[in-house]
């Protein structure tokens, strides 16, 4: 630390509103991290002035070639930082999510960033400020980017702190922005819960044919392959007690284990790892392993599992073996438990787990519509849902009245589909398959995606985060209200609130394309009035997704996973007419 | 550090009498079709079993040599570059070829993409040996090369290839891996195509990008490289994508990786990258497009190539800074830069005379200019040892 600290009558602190793809309001998480930053660097507690000014920002895709169209907006926001604030934060760290990738700052982007901080921090404006750049790990250190603002990071007017928890300014810094970092952060577990695509179909257990009972779930982590390697590191740890001198993996329905678990294996120092089959074939002439570690994918009745498990014991001969499973049906505890299971000779095994999930198993029987899948290396195959898939989850999860008609402009209908119940259970695999559509329609990296959906009191938010947790791409609510207000004929001009953020965000959008989400249609008037709103913000709307539609007749652009037209409600009817009009049954 | 990165210097290059023609276009092809070359050429035919089933409706025969590795390929074409782009129909026989490298099918692909986009009819016989359908197979090449050019395996391929494609699956049954020594898996860098240029935007490349910045690939190349390895995303896949894609609006384009490729007794990380150079930029001298891959400042360079003048090479002085793919590649990983363009073939290298215990030996920059074995478009080649 310098001896006489320009931060000592610092007062207040606020963020640069400056950032690739549309601008967000930060939520209480970020808020909490940015406060740490602040009280890291200036040696207090700081005041967030929470200015509201625009946002600046540029397109990640322009950034990425156009790397000198970063300069202008960001020197704007650092010129625009309220006169109050006399700490300023540009945050383009991965960590807090606001840049999605590390790839999209390109080592010339930097230097043009870095020329923009210098001319701003020339100002007057800016002579007695600090200003603190988070940045992903590299880019922190990069070598021409410290020689632009070497003068600056030694006066200790910039100072840069790094996603790897490096801090440009202070040794001292560096333990508590990592321990702020790691307050941040969301546990691998948490993602990988969140990330876990839970299929719904009839598939055969380990594709095996003729098996006369069905699962009715296949378990795809492959989303997730990340978080999975971080929880993998933690168990395959670096005590010596632990560490095994062979780790075997068997991932018979799932292919999405081996390479986060290869990765695992080579970052504990490269222990040797083997599928089931090479490890059967190998072990006469591999050195005999003492310790060994069998992982395994999914764990349902265990039964399988017994089988192999007395498989690797009578070829491996090891001392100790340890089995763990990524995910495990039935198991008591939700997270990071333990199961018994049983062998055919009565031989018991524990079996660890870090996620526990739910299974069931039907008759083959009643699968009526024999479309027995594979559970063998499953793809997702069409951006919508077939009739039987549909109908299949409406089966499952029920029905409800509709509650949350936008305005009393048409009768609710007394029966719909439980859609927050079904996003509860399978939302990540219907927000996977709209985001296969999303995709298709824009060619735009996620960074730069806007989706705008309604605020639902009553209705999960389930399919927007599934989507943004999916895609990297920001989600904004508007209003009920608002929305309201424009169904009822209010001009969108007259709904909007430049202090709101919802209004910000959306003024925030420099490639101005947003995509309109709604989980279900039933008119169409809140899908026909955020688009009305979108427009009135000199918006284009690149594609409008929707979960359930009942009038896809008039849906034009609209892309739902299922469409169909049930008969108009009647206020005074309480339930559905028995002569419902089957013809209109469509299959998108 | 910075010491490194402004190490790259000239190289004494060896003009030869007819440099002059180097950078211009119209004379990429310099051809060798002399007709003592098309008597060689049909006396290597009648040698080959392969010639004698030959259908005649095959046309034009091109016969691959055993070694597809991208050089071998690259001084085969050479002696049939003019046939290449005038002949209607033509056959490309790999019966007898072994590929070694990921580069080799790449070029192979741009060579078939050039045919079709003149309007020619080129047919396919794959390798006789089970193992290099296998290889094909397992680096998805026959994807790929019909994505590129747009057709399909069944107009591609002779009858015979075809029927034993279909007849292969038995030798995709190998024996389970030797090595205990957790290796990345191969089949997470087969050939891809992808859509490049404004018209499209940058997505597709972020992606491919963004998959060499998953966790376990990064574990896997910060242990083997000489860098760390999540800046292989960056500054060798993106930055290479990126500058390809910038001023045109539309292209395709094939990359691909082979981990693990040995040469001498080092092995390798060989990325290969091609696109077709098609849409605006076409008209524009290739050389240039090259050199910007390599050098911010292209024009410099090209002062200081063999065809110009001795009074401006002598005044030349190296571009101040080689682009960040560049110094990448050769001062972050001690690797190999290799460009290939329509009329040159830059190579950007730590010079191995320095011996390899100097710790940062000053880089060469050879110039080639290719006979032939011109590239349609671009091809970059990437070649970062790995640690023993």
């Amino acid at each position: 630390m310098l001896e006489q600290s320009p931060q000592m009558s610092q007062t207040t602190f606020d963020l640069v509103r400056f950032g690739l793809g549309p601008g967000e309001e930060p939520d209480d998480r970020q808020r909490a991290f940015y406060a740490d930053v602040a009280r890291i660097v200036a040696g207090r507690t700081l005041r967030y002035a929470e200015s509201a000014a625009a946002f600046h920002t540029v397109a990640t895709d322009k950034a990425l070639v156009e790397t000198g169209s970063v300069y202008q907006p960001l020197f704007q926001a650092l010129m625009e930082l309220p006169d109050r604030a006399d700490l300023g934060i540009l945050d383009l760290s991965v960590s807090t999510q606001t840049v999605n990738s590390e790839l999209f700052l390109r080592p010339e982007a930097l230097l043009h960033l870095a020329s923009a901080v210098s001319a701003a921090c020339d100002t007057e404006q800016w002579a007695d400020r600090t200003l603190v750049i988070l940045l992903p790990t590299e880019q922190a250190e990069d070598i021409k980017l410290r020689e632009r603002l070497q003068m600056r990071l030694t006066s200790g007017q910039i100072h840069l702190l790094s996603d790897g928890g490096t801090s440009s300014w202070s040794d001292d810094d560096v333990d508590d922005y990592r321990s702020a970092l790691n307050r941040l952060r969301t546990a691998p577990i948490d993602l990988l819960e969140r990330k876990l695509i839970t299929r719904l179909g009839w598939f055969s257990p380990h594709g095996r044919q003729g098996e006369r009972k069905v699962l009715r779930h296949y378990f795809d982590a492959s989303r997730a392959q990340d978080e999975l390697g971080h929880l993998l590191d933690d168990a395959l740890g670096s005590d010596s007690a632990e560490r095994p001198d062979l780790v075997v993996y068997h991932e018979s329905v799932s292919n999405w284990l081996a390479n986060p678990l290869k990765g695992s294996c080579i970052s504990a120092g490269s222990l040797p790892v083997r599928s089931f089959s090479e490890a059967i074939v190998k072990a006469p002439e591999d050195p005999h392993p003492r310790s060994v570690l069998l992982v395994v994918a999914v764990v349902n009745t265990g039964v399988s599992l017994a089988e192999r498990v007395a498989t690797i014991t009578a070829a491996l001969r090891p001392t100790r073996l340890r089995i763990l499973a990524v995910l495990c049906v039935g198991g008591a505890q939700p997270r990071f438990g333990r199961r018994r299971i049983e062998g055919d000779d009565g031989t018991e095994y524990d079996v660890e787990y870090f996620l526990s999930v739910e299974q069931r198993t039907e008759l083959e029987a009643e699968c009526r519509l024999a479309v027995v899948g594979e559970t063998r290396r499953y793809e997702e195959r069409t951006n919508a849902l077939t009739t039987a898939e549909f109908w299949d989850l409406v089966r499952l999860c029920g029905v409800k009245p509709e509650d949350d008609v936008p305005t009393p402009r048409r009768g609710a209908y007394p029966v719909v589909p439980d859609v927050p119940r079904i996003l509860e259970k399978y939302g990540n695999w219907l927000a996977d398959k709209l985001w296969m559509f999303v995709r298709r329609s824009t060619s735009t990296v996620g960074q730069d995606i806007l989706l705008v959906c309604p605020e639902r009191e009553q209705g999960s938010r389930k399919l927007s985060n599934s989507l943004s947790l999916r895609s990297g791409a920001q989600v904004v609510r508007i209003p009920r209200e608002a929305i309201e207000k424009v169904v009822d004929g209010t001009a969108p001009e007259r709904v909007f609130d430049d202090a709101a953020p919802w209004c910000q965000e959306l003024d925030s959008v420099a490639t101005k394309e947003v995509v309109l989400i709604d989980e279900f249609v039933g008119a169409g008037d809140t899908i026909d009035a955020m688009e009305r709103i979108a427009l009135a913000k000199g918006l284009n709307v690149k594609a409008v997704c929707t979960l359930l539609d009942f009038a896809p007749e008039a849906a034009g652009q609209r892309h739902s996973l299922y469409g169909w037209r049930p008969p108009a409600p009647r206020k005074d009817v309480p339930t559905q007419r028995a002569d419902s009009d089957a013809e209109a049954v469509r299959r998108p | 550090m910075t010491g490194r990165q402004a190490s790259i210097s000239a190289t004494v290059y060896q003009p030869t009498k007819g440099d002059q023609l180097a950078l211009h276009v119209a004379k990429l092809f310099v051809g060798l079709a002399t007709s003592s070359l098309s008597r060689s050429l049909q006396d290597a035919l009648d040698r080959r079993s392969a010639a004698k089933r030959l259908a005649a409706e095959d046309g034009y025969l091109v016969p691959i040599p055993g070694d597809g590795a991208i050089e071998p390929l690259r001084r085969s074409w050479a002696k049939a570059a003019e046939y290449w782009r005038s002949e209607p129909r033509a056959l490309l026989d790999l019966t007898e070829c072994s590929f070694s490298d990921v580069a080799g099918p790449v070029y192979l692909i741009s060579k078939i993409v050039e045919r079709h986009r003149l309007g020619l009819v080129t047919r396919v016989r794959l390798p006789e040996q089970p193992e290099m359908i296998d290889f094909l197979r397992e680096i998805n090449f026959l994807d790929a090369v019909t994505v590129a050019s747009e057709t399909s395996l069944s107009q591609l391929l002779t009858t015979e290839s075809l029927y034993r494609l279909t007849r292969v699956d038995s030798y995709l049954k190998r024996a389970p891996g030797n090595s205990r020594r957790p290796t990345l898996p191969f089949n997470i860098f087969p050939l891809k195509v992808l859509q490049l240029g404004s018209n499209t935007r940058h997505a597709p490349a972020v992606r491919y990008a963004a998959d060499w910045l998953s966790k376990h690939v990064v574990a896997a190349l910060d242990r083997d490289l000489a860098g760390p390895g999540a800046q292989v995303a960056r500054l060798v896949i993106l930055e290479t994508l990126i500058r390809a894609s910038i001023g045109h609006d539309k292209q395709t384009a094939v990359v691909a990786a082979h981990y693990g490729l040995h040469r001498g007794d080092r092995a390798y990380l060989q990325i290969a990258f091609w696109w077709d150079g098609a849409g605006e930029r076409s008209t524009r001298v290739a050389t240039t497009d090259l050199l910007e891959l390599v050098f911010d400042e292209p024009e410099n360079v090209l002062a200081a190539l063999p065809h110009t003048p001795m009074a401006v090479r002598d005044a030349w002085q190296l571009p101040s800074s080689p682009t960040v793919l560049a110094s990448a590649v050769v001062d972050i990983f001690g690797g190999q830069l290799d460009t290939y363009g329509a009329d040159a073939h830059l190579a950007l290298a730590r010079d191995q005379r320095d011996g390899t215990d100097v710790p940062a030996p000053t880089p060469t920059l050879t110039y080639d200019r290719s006979n032939g074995g011109a590239v349609l478009g671009d091809l970059v080649v990437v070649t970062l040892p790995l640690n023993d």
